[in-house]
């Protein structure tokens, strides 16, 4: 099957193809040292979801869903449960694992 | 003679429909005719748009409807008195504000009342050609072409190599919200200046939509980029054209455009454009700049970095931006509002051989 291209250079073909080219191959020699490389960035986050403060975390989680994995149904209701429920940590976490296994989905 | 007043539910500075407005309303003063901008929800212009009701219009004048958005006082004006003409700006789709209830509420209504101008509007307007296509489904027309820029006083597109240093700042300007992918470019720039000798940094510039613009921010965080990430909120033109001229690259993954006014301001101000493919942002290209096919965040900036390491791809990508931006001179033209509004009015217009070139530069 063809593989669809990622760019388009109107000004040059030639050069179209050369930067094509570079990017492949930069890709590549990424993907090799790390094969993860296009979930890089969700998993630098689950690391650092705890630099967060709680409340400030809470309404990341809520955010991250709304944004990354789909409309959250709801989401005023979340956002008032968030208002005043913030700080509770145990919920905090159940939500974060929540969002963690639905991101890997 | 007739005059041709125009109107939009709300009226702002730096709002791209309002300052439309004020221009088309400029260029017909200068071929004598008359009228006025007016709106029902002023705020910042209360010097240059009138309130709608206001000011006495009369049966063969016309009311150019600026129609962006679901707007409930619709009705009330298609009911005034004047005949009526549409300038559709396009409603940004309501998929893109689950949100924003009332954000995806005005979304539908807009859409849904594109019905009300069947058998009212006289004349049917849009100002790309992505926009016209959108308001044919809705049974509407013949949708001309107005141009929303007079690029023809501007100076073109100049040059000058950026000295190497290495600093890369890349830049989008728009309204931050969920259908222009801000929070793509975070993850963009995560990927650029992940194993990257150089220092990139990314410009946001634009209003907030509150949630989606705290998502940006928190994501910035995350990723341990918010020293990287500046944002604007709002900025003077001169300061706008400070930061276009210190950039390295405009960017953009935005997923819906009407037309795509910071395209052309950047590639006005010699700045390199990577632009997803989508809406009008092809048409507005017309070509010209990189365009993305695809949005992965780690792919897009490798198609970045790569083509800004290159002395000449970029030098291809400007010639190439240079060669749009005298197409769009052509087309971006008061001469061709005027001329096209004037035949509406049935005024004989001057004959400009330039203002017949929209077609063949779009």
């Amino acid at each position: 099957m063809k593989k669809q291209r990622d760019l388009v250079l109107g000004a040059s073909s030639a050069l179209e193809g050369r930067l094509r080219n570079r990017v492949k191959q930069a890709i590549a020699q990424k993907k090799e040292r790390d094969p993860r490389l296009a979930d890089d960035w969700l998993t630098r986050l689950e690391d650092r979801h705890t630099d967060f403060a709680i409340p400030e975390a809470s309404l990341f989680v809520v955010l991250f869903r709304q944004f990354e994995n789909g409309p959250i149904r709801g989401l005023p209701q979340v956002m008032e449960w968030l208002r005043k429920s913030a700080g509770s940590l145990r919920s905090l976490k159940s939500m974060v694992c929540g969002m963690t296994k639905r991101s890997k989905a | 003679m007739a005059k041709i007043f125009h109107y939009h539910s709300h009226a702002r500075p730096f709002d791209a429909v309002t300052g439309h407005m004020l221009s088309l309303q400029g260029w017909l003063k200068e071929k004598g005719v008359g009228g006025e901008v007016l709106s029902h929800n002023i705020r910042g212009v209360e010097d240059k748009v009138k309130r709608f009701g206001s000011v006495e219009v009369a049966d063969d004048d016309f009311v150019f409807i600026h129609h962006s958005q679901g707007n409930p006082d619709l009705p009330e004006v298609l009911a005034s008195k004047g005949r009526k003409a549409l300038v559709y700006h396009n409603v940004t789709p309501p998929k893109y504000f689950s949100h924003d209830a009332y954000g995806a509420k005005l979304s539908k209504l807009g859409r849904e009342q594109l019905s009300l101008f069947k058998g009212v509007a006289r004349a049917f307007y849009a100002d790309s050609q992505f926009n016209a296509f959108e308001i044919e489904e809705w049974g509407l027309g013949p949708v001309k072409l107005l141009p929303l820029l007079d690029l023809s006083a501007l100076n073109g597109p100049s040059f000058t190599p950026k000295p190497r240093t290495t600093t890369k700042r890349l830049l989008f300007v728009g309204r931050l919200s969920p259908h222009k992918a801000q929070s793509e470019l975070v993850k963009v720039l995560y990927y650029l200046r992940k194993e990257s000798a150089l220092d990139f940094k990314l410009t946001l510039v634009g209003s907030q939509d509150p949630l989606y613009g705290r998502y940006v921010k928190s994501l910035a965080k995350g990723l341990g980029l918010q020293t990287h990430v500046h944002f604007h909120e709002k900025v003077e033109p001169a300061q706008l054209q400070k930061i276009y001229e210190e950039s390295d690259a405009f960017v953009s993954l935005s997923r819906h455009e009407g037309f795509g006014i910071p395209l052309v301001e950047a590639i006005r101000f010699g700045v390199p454009v990577f632009a997803l493919w989508r809406t009008a942002v092809t048409e507005t290209m017309g070509g010209a700049g990189v365009g993305f096919l695809t949005t992965k965040p780690h792919r897009v900036a490798e198609i970045v970095r790569q083509a800004l390491l290159d002395p000449e791809i970029l030098e291809a990508i400007h010639e190439g931006q240079q060669e749009r931006w005298k197409r769009l001179c052509r087309s971006q033209n008061k001469r061709v509002a005027q001329k096209a509004l004037c035949r509406l009015l049935k005024i004989d217009a001057e004959t400009d051989a330039e203002t017949d070139a929209w077609n063949e530069a779009t």
